[in-house]
């Protein structure tokens, strides 16, 4: 008990950290402004990975109009409705591609011809961040997203083309937000028009 | 096989005498046993008595369990012990919880510690108010009005 006015006693920091990994990223979000040394640690890489690696694996569910998203917890059965930010209603959106909680969108307009650009939104933080598409970008693309696994950091997207020969495979890493084409004439695959991410790879 | 007793010594002088297997589930205590070959007792200089004979409640019901089943751990029992957790933690106050979370950590004893931060975490912090939190954790207010709303913009730390 350090200090006599105060009804309860005070946890280290070490101890209330290991507290807060428990507690969901959505409860998290709120508490950044707690006090400036929750604030620092939240912002904090070390933390961040941490929690994400501790926390229990839930289902993100894209509702059919893509104005939100549904979080479900299948331990607790907890369910979490989380509308998207405004900015995004209007957009137009051809597919939707989950990793990490992070949800990656293309926005094509109308006519399928033009693509507007790449979305990578957060639906807890309702975050938004945009990417170029590449120059070449096809309808026909088909889209990936993953990380490597030196950094999971560093986001990465996938843009695949078989229709094309030889196929063409471009990659854009998320901190330079730059494609660049991949030479990998010898993998032939005969993909679906889908994909999934784990663990950062694309299957 | 005798079974070994230890005798351990909370801060404030009381003792407790347990079996070893009990007191074995800290992974402190066999370090204090090494280096204190005397044997006698073990003190606890950061525990008092009252935490202590929670811990040992503890760990006694968590080496029954692990006894009892013979390796195979039914799901039935499993549940029951995740029962009698649950309401082993209902039944502290705040104060003992927070008592019980440092003594776990001293102690080292994993189960315990996660035990507790995930109660703190869901009963506490989870689902509270900004000002809740403050108030439980008894920390000071340190943002000015202006710096709080800055701070409450900035929710982009997963996308850095």
């Amino acid at each position: 008990m350090t200090s006599s006015k105060r009804r309860f006693l005070s946890l280290p920091l070490e101890l209330v950290e290991e507290i807060l990994y428990k507690v969901p990223i959505e409860s998290l979000v709120r508490f950044q402004t707690v006090c400036q040394q929750w604030h620092a640690l939240f912002n904090d890489k070390r933390f961040i990975y941490k929690h994400l690696d501790l926390s229990q694996e839930r289902f993100v569910r894209l509702d059919a109009d893509h104005q939100s998203v549904q979080i479900f917890n299948p331990q607790t059965n907890d369910r979490l409705r989380l509308p998207f930010s405004d900015e995004l209603h209007i957009q137009e959106f051809s597919k939707t591609i989950h990793c990490n909680g992070l949800l990656l969108s293309l926005c094509i307009d109308i006519g399928m011809t033009k693509i507007k650009g790449l979305a990578v939104r957060n639906p807890i933080l309702t975050g938004v961040t945009w990417i170029e598409p590449s120059n070449s970008y096809r309808s026909s693309d088909i889209y990936g997203f993953g990380y490597d696994n030196v950094s999971c950091g560093n986001y990465k997207i996938l843009r695949i083309n078989f229709g094309m020969l030889p196929s063409e495979i471009e990659i854009c890493e998320f901190k330079s937000k730059l494609w660049r084409s991949v030479d990998a004439t010898t993998l032939e695959c005969n993909a679906l028009w889908g994909s999934v991410s784990m663990n950062g790879n694309m299957y | 096989m005798s079974k070994k007793n230890i005798v351990l010594k909370s801060s404030n002088g009381i003792i407790f005498e347990v079996e070893e297997a009990v007191a074995l589930q800290s992974e402190t205590i066999p370090y204090m046993i090494e280096d204190d070959c005397a044997n006698d007792t073990i003190p606890l200089a950061n525990v008092t008595g009252d935490i202590l004979a929670l811990v040992i409640e503890y760990c006694k019901k968590h080496v029954v369990v692990a006894d009892g089943d013979g390796g195979g751990s039914s799901s039935s029992s499993q549940e029951d012990l995740k029962n009698w957790d649950a309401q082993f933690m209902n039944d502290l106050d705040q104060s003992k919880i927070f008592n019980l979370l440092l003594a776990a950590d001293f102690l080292n004893i994993k189960t315990l510690f996660d035990l507790t931060c995930q109660f703190v975490a869901d009963t506490m912090i989870k689902g509270k108010s900004v000002e809740e939190v403050r108030r439980t954790l008894n920390i000071e207010k340190d943002y000015t009005s202006e710096e709080e709303a800055k701070a409450r913009q900035e929710n982009e730390w997963a996308f850095k």
